[in-house]
């Protein structure tokens, strides 16, 4: 049982932790796989061997500044994705809510694709404001429809959604108008293939602050999945709780929509799964969804190099062409509420 | 309602909708004498007449003014049926996955037929995407009960499925991406009389649905057991609007490719001139669509030359600020 | 005794020098006026007399049309006029009619012209339209290798009656080529690798892209052989796996992932990189101009850059 607040009892703390065990001991067998595998595959053995005893050999080279990276960038997106999805879902008290459905990743999209045809010597990491930017509007645009509590959670949902088809028509504007839809037709789809360490220092400070943040206040936002009314006579400024996590949804969504592009069903599902494992509490639900995130990306990842091979699907199609029958599936789960 | 006020309601609508044509009478006008080249009336009627404009005219100008009045149309009709449907003010064709389907079989016709084949196959596909798409989701949402909020959702998950797959296709093709876009946008660019015909032809065709539907449209708005009480089926109405739609949709997105962003705001619109009756607002809306995507062809064709701009990207946005006040007065109104 | 052992007497010499001569005249007289069936991509065009006013919508056409020196009246420039001056070397009066993927048919029209050059992949839609307007050739531009490319030289020509100068400038172009591969050491058996770089990855032009086929006409070996001429989306891995000798790499202005990867450990172990035979070349004049002029400067550049001989 959980306590009103969203604290958690010492029974379920105690499995949660079990689960969290579990789930990293997933996402460690994940990476380990997907640092073995690729067009030049590696037995496991040596992979792990590698990544203790770097010793300067095209394989490593290949371990530590190609396929590492790559891991560490999915784990990081994917982490930054998950929490982003568990506090949009508990900010606006809808569970159809992700950073993709809100329209907040094609807001980010929008306007990195407007400064780097504007600005063309814009860096990767140049891009991380722009994204926010962007993120910021669209997510200002929804909480203003969300907080004015007219709309119920399918209506909000539509509204995101076209939202969402509207700045994606505008991408698609820019591109055609600048015969540049070839040159980025990966990233817009999603992508983690040019993943460098250089990407990775990117968007770490925005993980480490914003989950960071997240878990240090996690109790906290557990007030904001009660009502309005209740979290007012709990005493707590709710205002300013619910700015801080819009803040945080805007940094972790744009930060890793600047690195890796528009990838969608991570934010929406993630915090479904976790909650159907393991209850309600607020904290819980964020550790755990910050380590199912990474382990669904990274699977995502290892599924896309392999289904082609040797060519490599993006990592957005994968979650989209899994992510949108799990999606009828938690529809067809809800339809008895 | 009293009896002196039914009459009236419809000579507002009818005034309405007179206005709304005679607006889209002007474009047309401005249509095949603006561009590129700038034309005079009298020239425009010597090249009708098979003068020095004539390609301009007839072969150019002529076909995309009509296809875009005559897609816009069907547009505008199929979103009042699937807001009708759905019961819901932000259904469209786009948001629910239809144009996406149809999209989707568009991109495969594409890539597998030859391209002598083209003309045929990509509507075609367009057809064969949209009615599949359509039929998954009718029966996914008959297995979830039929219940409309489900029908919705169904849609936009399967709309996502869809876009997934056509960004796989484009991301196969990359060299052919700009061209896909393009398309996804909606495009009246090489619109032909070939394309003007085969869609007046369907729409023809439609028009008995489009009738039954519109009557029956009203009955939509009552509650499932209501409609049931009184004898009708409420999970054939929605199905039967939703494949009207669908098929209108179908007509369109092989014309002009996908822009379902007209069955979105052209009901909304059409309920704000001339009130919510079926039979006022399906014409009305009919023509708010018509009007829209004629202007939007027009626009895009000026503002950027020699460049042109999709008219489906003019659609968006012109759209996008409309849709965010529409979303507000939502938001504005409890129900 | 055969009709050779006979020597003519004057007056049938007289006979045959006429007849000849009647024979020839009508021809002489014809050549204005013939009509010629061109086969393209998608089938014939009959095209009468000599087209003086081109319409020409993709870059290689511009160069083809520029080896038997004729100016269009109108190209699809994608409104950035300094690439027509590049590629041509020189500024030619033309009139803009719009992008190669949506050229603006109204302007095409409004130029009268009596020749269109259209390319397969992009304009094949509007083929009905452009057709109306002025008889219409369609080739294979965008996805052409070489030689189609030299064969599309010998179309135009032919389209625009002047088959011969065509076959002469390719003649030309090909002993140029010649004496610059003869410039090349024996026995060369590094494995050749064009990639366009993007934003966040590489295209790699396989041995069927324009490039590619290039390459192969040079006796170089391209480093991927493959029928599909761009593999696109590679990252570093795909490349390591590659492991070209010789990597070329066309950018245009603007950040690319080759800036990322220069200071990449497994980039740094690819064969090319080891050499110092990585060179940084311009997108434009490698990957979207394609033509005989094109040819012959990636030819110069390999020289210079890879042999460092003119």
């Amino acid at each position: 049982m959980t306590t009103r607040g969203g604290a958690a009892t010492r029974h379920e703390t105690g499995s949660a932790a079990l689960l969290a065990f579990c789930l990293l001991l997933a996402l460690a067998a994940t990476v380990l796989a997907g640092i073995s595998f690729g067009v030049s595959a590696l037995p496991v053995a040596r992979a792990l061997h590698l990544l203790f005893v770097p010793d300067g050999s095209p394989d490593s080279a290949l371990v530590w500044d190609v396929r590492l990276p790559r891991a560490m960038l999915a784990t990081l997106v994917g982490a930054n994705l998950a929490v982003a999805g568990v506090l949009i879902q508990t900010l606006t008290r809808n569970s159809l809510a992700s950073p993709q459905t809100f329209g907040i990743n094609a807001g980010a999209s929008l306007v990195i694709v407007i400064s780097l045809i504007a600005m063309p010597g814009l860096s990767a990491g140049g891009t991380v404001w722009p994204a926010f930017i962007g993120a910021a509007a669209v997510g200002l645009a929804m909480w203003a429809l969300s907080v004015s509590g007219a709309m119920n959670e399918m209506k909000l949902a539509l509204a995101g959604i076209s939202i969402q088809l509207v700045l994606a028509a505008l991408v698609q504007a820019i591109l055609i108008a600048n015969n540049a839809g070839q040159d980025i037709v990966y990233w817009l789809a999603g992508s983690i293939n040019g993943a460098q360490w250089s990407k990775v220092w990117i968007i770490l400070p925005f993980t480490l602050l914003g989950g960071g943040i997240a878990l240090i206040a996690g109790r906290h936002f557990g007030v904001l999945a009660l009502d309005e009314t209740t979290g007012i006579s709990l005493g707590q400024n709710a205002r300013r709780v619910g700015g801080l996590a819009a803040t945080l949804i805007v940094v972790l969504a744009g930060s890793a929509v600047a690195v890796s592009g528009p990838i969608g069903f991570i934010g929406l599902l993630v915090p479904h799964i976790v909650r159907r494992l393991a209850g309600n509490d607020q904290l819980t639900v964020i550790v755990l969804s910050a380590i199912t995130g990474p382990l669904l990306l990274t699977a995502a990842d290892l599924l896309g190099r392999v289904a082609a091979f040797p060519a490599e699907t993006p990592v957005g199609i994968v979650t989209a062409l899994i992510g949108a029958p799990a999606f009828v599936a938690i529809l067809w789960r809800q339809r008895a509420k | 309602m009293t009896s002196a006020a039914l009459p009236s309601k419809s000579l507002r609508a009818a005034s309405v909708c007179l206005a709304i044509a005679a607006l889209i009478v002007i474009v047309a006008v401005l249509g095949m004498t603006i561009g590129a080249v700038t034309l005079s009336v009298g020239q425009v009627l010597d090249g009708i007449a098979g003068g020095k404009s004539a390609f301009i005219v007839m072969q150019y100008r002529a076909p995309r003014v009509i296809v875009s009045i005559l897609a816009g149309a069907s547009l505008g009709i199929a979103g009042a049926f699937l807001q009708g449907a759905l019961r819901n003010p932000l259904a469209s064709p786009d948001v629910v996955g239809i144009t996406k389907w149809a999209g989707l079989g568009a991109f495969l016709a594409g890539l597998f037929a030859p391209p002598a084949w083209a003309v045929w196959a990509i509507p075609a596909g367009v057809i064969a995407g949209a009615v599949a798409g359509a039929l998954v989701l009718l029966a996914i949402g008959r297995s979830f009960g039929g219940g409309i909020a489900a029908l919705a959702l169904v849609g936009v998950a399967l709309g996502m499925l869809a876009q997934a797959l056509m960004q796989y296709v484009m991301v196969l093709f990359p060299t052919r991406a700009d061209q896909s876009m393009v398309w996804l946008a909606g495009s009246v660019y090489g619109s032909t009389m070939t394309d003007v015909v085969a869609l007046s032809l369907w729409l023809i065709a439609c028009l008995p649905f489009v009738l039954i539907a519109t009557i029956r449209l009203d009955a939509g708005g009552f509650g499932d057991d209501t409609l049931t009480s009184l004898g009708i089926s409420p999970g054939l109405l929605r199905g039967g609007l939703i494949v009207v739609s669908v098929l209108l949709c179908a007509g369109s997105v092989a014309a002009v490719g996908s822009m379902g962003f007209l069955g979105l705001l052209s009901p909304h619109a059409a309920r704000l001139l001339v009130g919510p009756r079926a039979r006022h607002m399906v014409p009305a809306s009919a023509l708010i669509g018509a009007l829209t995507l004629s202007a939007a062809d027009l626009i895009g064709r000026l503002v950027a030359l020699p460049n042109e701009i999709p008219a489906g990207i003019v659609a968006a946005v012109i759209g996008g600020p409309y849709l965010i006040f529409l979303l507000m007065k939502e938001a504005g109104r409890h129900d | 005794m055969s009709v050779f052992d006979t020597p003519l007497s004057r007056r049938q010499f007289g006979l045959l020098l006429s007849a000849g001569v009647a024979a020839a005249v009508p021809g002489i007289v014809l050549a204005d006026n013939d009509k010629r069936t061109i086969k393209h991509e998608l089938g014939t065009t009959e095209i009468s007399g000599k087209p003086q006013r081109v319409v020409a919508l993709e870059f290689s056409f511009v160069q083809a049309l520029n080896a038997v020196d004729v100016v269009p009246v109108g190209i699809t420039d994608d409104n950035q006029p300094k690439r027509i001056e590049q590629l041509l070397g020189k500024k030619i009066d033309y009139s803009s009619v719009g992008t190669r993927l949506e050229p603006n048919l109204e302007l095409v029209a409004a130029l009268t012209p009596d020749l269109i050059i259209a390319d397969e992949l992009r304009h094949s839609a509007i083929y009905e339209q452009l057709s109306a307007i002025a008889p219409t050739i369609v080739l294979n531009s965008w996805e052409g290798n070489y030689e189609t490319i030299k064969s599309s030289v010998v179309t135009i020509a032919d389209a625009l009656g002047e088959k011969a100068k065509g076959e002469q400038a390719l003649a030309a172009h090909e002993a140029v080529i010649a004496g610059l591969v003869a410039k090349i050491p024996a026995g060369e058996k590094r494995r050749f690798l064009l990639a366009v770089a993007n934003p966040d990855s590489m295209s790699l032009h396989s041995s069927s892209s324009f490039t590619g086929s290039v390459f192969k006409a040079m006796g170089l070996t391209p480093a991927i052989d493959s029928s599909d001429a761009v593999e696109s989306g590679a990252g570093i891995e795909r490349l390591v796996a590659v492991n070209p000798d010789v990597f070329l790499v066309a950018t245009d202005t603007g950040a690319t992932v080759f800036d990322q990867w220069k200071s990449n450990a497994a980039f740094n172990n690819i064969a090319a990189v080891k050499a110092g035979m990585v060179f940084q070349v311009d997108r434009n004049q490698f990957s979207r101009f394609r033509g005989l002029t094109t040819a012959e400067m990636i030819a110069r550049e390999i020289l210079a850059k890879v042999y460092q001989a003119g």
